[in-house]
């Protein structure tokens, strides 16, 4: 596997799971600031 | 850049409460995603290469496409065009143009002249390359921005409880590491 395509996939996992965590947090923070 | 996108969701989150998050996010990543997508399909090309100091840096060669003015600023139009005639969505029309285009506008600042025109037209390519001639002053600039855009998030968010609130600054500064994890798959 070349450094391009390691980066790649490291590169599309980091978007997926970082807008996904910032999604589900900025959601529970959406309805505790509503409590 | 690659923190200050995600950063700049949050500041546009704090200025327009009912866009949800995934879209802003989306927005502000499209170009990224748009590049991964054809990159991986062969249409657009990239290397990455060994500096004099050391450093590994992205080579964006060949991306007439993704990260082009015309097709950053196209896409932002479009979004416009297509969310000002929603019915329920339409306030959804000027964040998330604003989010498509300041991905082009924040590689811009950061990245060396790499940044095509169009896959037509003039052979100019853009980027004023901070990141490229002062690498600290770049970092320096990244962390400044993710800290004011969080700052700005967090003023609208401070009923919420704190640990939580910093968890976001915490994944965002970890998010300018990522620099160094690719110096590691070099």
């Amino acid at each position: 596997m070349t450094p391009e395509t390691k980066f790649l996939i490291f590169y599309a996992l980091s978007l997926v799971l970082l807008s996904a965590f910032f999604c589900w947090l900025e959601h529970r923070l959406h309805q505790r600031e509503r409590k | 850049m690659f923190a200050g996108h995600f950063a700049f969701a949050f500041a546009l989150k704090a200025r327009y409460r009912t866009v949800p998050m995934w879209a802003l996010l989306l927005a502000t990543n499209l170009c990224d995603a748009v590049w991964l997508i054809l990159t991986a399909r062969g249409v657009e090309h990239f290397r990455l290469y060994l500096t004099l100091a050391g450093v590994v840096r992205i080579d964006l060669y060949d991306v007439p496409y993704s990260h082009s003015l015309f097709w950053a600023a196209m896409s932002a139009l479009l979004v416009y065009l297509l969310f000002v005639r929603a019915e329920h969505e339409r306030h959804w029309a000027v964040p998330l143009s604003i989010a498509v285009f300041s991905h082009w506008t924040l590689d811009w600042l950061m990245s060396a002249p790499l940044l095509p025109f169009a896959n037509f037209g003039p052979a100019v390519k853009f980027g004023l390359g901070l990141a490229e001639l002062f690498p600290y002053a770049g970092l320096l600039f990244e962390l400044l921005f993710v800290l004011a855009c969080w700052w700005v998030y967090d003023r609208q968010v401070k009923t919420a409880p704190r640990w939580e609130r910093k968890i976001i600054l915490v994944m965002l500064l970890l998010a300018l590491s990522a620099p160094q994890v690719l110096q590691r798959l070099y």
